[in-house]
């Protein structure tokens, strides 16, 4: 080979190497071109291969060659793979995670593996979210429970800051107390019109609250003014709350009216203290033999605190008979009598089967009976303050020290007011020990004999009230004149009445005996009468 | 006289039960010897451009009948694209990949590579899966409903590793 030819060879070598090599192309290639055609040629192939490839690795996917042929077609091969992951990533992205890639070594599995996580990582998430959902369901559904609950209940319900500030409180407070949440909510619980709170959250409570390890509730009692000035009783059922990481964050609470079973309690509990005082009293004056120490004793032992001396009452009404509602009512009126004198200082009361016994502190001392007397107007003006239409007697006692004769004085007080109406039937209040002659009489007038005697000397003039009243008059001791102006008779109509009374009883008025027996006759009629 | 080809899926018969031992595969050289015979005698008979209509025609009409009795029935595309991916893989035609697919213009372009009618093939300076047209232009209708218009753009034939076709809506 001549050596100039051997030069050109080696040039157009290097010049078609340059095109491989440096991205400037050389001057003399476009020389060499127009001198040799199929160089000219390969020249163009490679500079479109160049082009090509720049474009793949630029990541132009979009270019064609025109080439065909080994080379040509591998790249094309890369440009088809290249834009069918294009096409795959982009069905990924729109949420297809089946796509996979086969036939592509490494890159397949990484792809693959990609596109599962994904599947998976979607999955989880959108399990996720579902879960969120389902919470965030449950709670707004919890929560609307909750405020149903809270929003129609009558009891109040409400929540306390660590700081016993009021966070909530449950509408319902406006018809327990009158106060809106409005009001109270977000302050202090001392500077709330509701006063309550701070009996709720005494030291004490707040302490057993606190206190480790205790998770009971705290009850706590007590009155509260409603805003219309109306005093209530109410119970709050206090519990320490406590955050889900067990801090405590405050105080919940539950408070609601309770005044109509305070008044219940209250109802129930005088009741039971009256019927322990009736039994009480009831079965001393069923007893002949009371020793003082034995009922002192019994008293402390049932709660009853009686004095060993002291004035004894018995007070009886003029009521109704009736049906059982009256019965009931007279019932209901005489435990709220009994109440009221039980209230009353110094004084213990009870109901016996026919009026209500009354006992209170004495001495023997010389003005005792006119301190009895007054002790029993002031019982009257008290009871006809509380029962203005009710007609009522008060009969007092004859005074013993002790209790030994307390059946006795019972049964005393009560004929102070039989003979009382009967003798001074003007007065409500009397004293056995005015009763004289009839304290005797009253015990004999209880039996057949004095039936018998009274019948015996006076029987005849039953059929004659108006001889009846001449001979009362007549044994007192008064003229025919005095006898005849207070009776609006002539004298001589008196004398006439006498001869009659003793024509009918078949006696003389003259003697002595035979007044004293019609006098004692008449004192037992009255009596008995008033049994 | 009536027909006698008129084609049937149930004519590729029974094959379990024809070939117990010698089972469904048979050898690509086997399949491209027919084929290549069939286009010679085509071709000498009635030119190459008839020659390769009957081919196209013929893929058509297999991609109508591929499309019935052996592809999932889907909705949408993609999952169209998946099953017919499956599909090929499956039965050992090839590797279906879609490189563009304009929805609105009904445009896509595809690949298949180690394609049964050409993978291998000595270079031959011309595209040569005219069959391969058809067959996806018969599927393509099948689902989209829309006639299709197939063009191999580059072939194993033509130096290529792949080929590549492009797939438009015939809206004449
Ligand atoms: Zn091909």
């Amino acid at each position: 080979m001549k050596p100039e030819i051997a030069n050109e060879i080696d040039e157009i070598i290097q010049q078609i190497n340059s095109v491989l090599q440096s991205k400037a192309l050389p001057a003399k290639l476009a020389e060499y071109s127009d001198q040799y055609p199929e160089m000219a040629k390969l020249v163009e192939r490679l500079l479109a291969l160049r082009e090509f490839t720049f474009a793949l690795s630029e990541g132009d996917l979009s270019q064609t060659m025109n080439l065909r042929g080994y080379w040509p077609g591998a790249l094309k091969a890369l440009q088809a793979n290249l834009r069918h992951l294009t096409w795959q990533t982009s069905m990924v992205a729109a949420g297809d995670y089946s796509q996979r890639v086969d036939f592509m070594g490494d890159f397949s599995h990484a792809f693959n593996t990609m596109t599962i996580r994904l599947k998976a990582a979607t999955e989880n998430e959108q399990k996720y979210i579902a879960e969120l959902e389902r919470q965030q369901a449950a709670t707004r559904e919890s929560e609307r429970k909750y405020r149903l609950i809270a929003e129609n209940t009558d009891d109040v319900i409400w929540l306390l800051d660590h700081e016993m500030v009021i966070r909530y409180i449950s509408p319902s407070i406006e018809r327990l107390l009158g106060f809106t949440p409005g009001e109270v909510e977000g302050k202090p619980i001392s500077q709330t019109p509701l006063p309550f709170f701070q009996v709720v959250f005494q030291s004490s409570t707040i302490e057993l609250l606190t206190a480790a390890g205790t998770r009971r509730p705290v009850i706590v009692e007590c009155e509260q003014r409603c805003k219309d000035r109306k005093m209530i009783w109410l119970e709050s059922t206090v519990n320490a709350a406590q955050n889900s990481s067990g801090e405590m964050i405050g105080f919940t609470g539950v408070t609601r009216n309770i005044t109509k079973r305070k008044k219940a309690e209250s109802l129930l509990y005088q009741a039971y203290e009256r019927t322990k005082k009736r039994d009480f009293f009831n079965q001393l004056a069923a007893r002949n033999d009371c020793n003082d120490t034995e009922v002192l004793e019994w008293g402390w032992r049932d709660k009853i605190y009686v004095p060993k001396d002291f004035s004894l009452f018995f007070l009886s009404m003029d009521t109704l008979p009736g049906d059982e509602d009256s019965m009931y009512r007279k019932q209901q009126m005489m435990d709220a009598l009994v109440d009221q004198l039980n209230r009353k200082e110094r004084t213990n009361a009870w109901e016996t089967a026919r009026g209500v016994g009354i006992i209170t502190p004495a001495l023997a001392d010389a003005a005792r009976k006119q301190k009895e007397l007054a002790a029993a107007a002031d019982y009257m003006k008290y009871i006809s303050m509380y029962l203005p239409d009710t007609p009522v007697y008060i009969g007092t006692a004859n005074y013993s020290d002790g209790w030994a004769n307390f059946a006795n004085r019972l049964k005393n007080a009560a004929t102070a007011i039989r003979i009382g109406r009967q003798v001074w039937p003007h007065q409500r209040i009397y004293h056995y020990e005015d009763c004289g002659i009839y304290q005797v009489l009253a015990p004999f007038a209880a039996t057949d004999e004095a039936a018998a005697y009274i019948t015996q000397r006076i029987g005849p003039l039953m059929a004659h009230p108006d001889l009846l009243e001449t001979l009362e008059k007549l044994l007192s001791g008064l003229s025919f004149k005095e006898i005849g102006a207070q009776m609006y008779l002539h004298h001589k109509t008196i004398q006439l009445r006498k001869q009659r009374i003793e024509q009918l009883l078949n006696v003389s008025l003259d003697s002595y005996e035979v007044r004293m027996a019609l006098s004692s006759a008449l004192q037992l009629m009255k009596i008995v009468k008033a049994n | 006289m009536g027909r006698k080809y008129e084609f049937n899926w149930s004519l590729l018969g029974d094959i379990s039960e024809g070939r117990p031992n010698m089972g469904p595969m048979v050898r690509t050289e086997i399949y491209r010897l027919m084929q290549f015979c069939f286009r010679d005698v085509l071709e000498q008979n009635y030119g190459t451009e008839t020659a390769d209509k009957m081919f196209y025609e013929a893929g058509l009409l297999a991609g109508k009948q591929f499309y019935r009795n052996a592809m999932q029935k889907t909705v949408d595309f993609n999952a169209f694209i998946q099953s017919l991916q499956s599909a090929l893989a499956a039965k050992g035609i090839g590797i279906l990949r879609i490189e563009t697919a304009d929805y609105e213009q009904g445009k896509y372009v595809m690949s298949l590579s180690e394609d049964l009618d050409c993978s291998g093939l000595p270079d031959l300076d011309y595209e040569i899966c005219v069959y391969d047209e058809g067959f996806f232009a018969g599927i393509l209708e099948s689902f989209t409903g829309e006639k299709f218009k197939v063009k191999e753009v580059d072939c194993w034939c033509t130096g290529d590793r792949t080929c590549r076709f492009v797939a438009e809506v015939s809206r004449e």
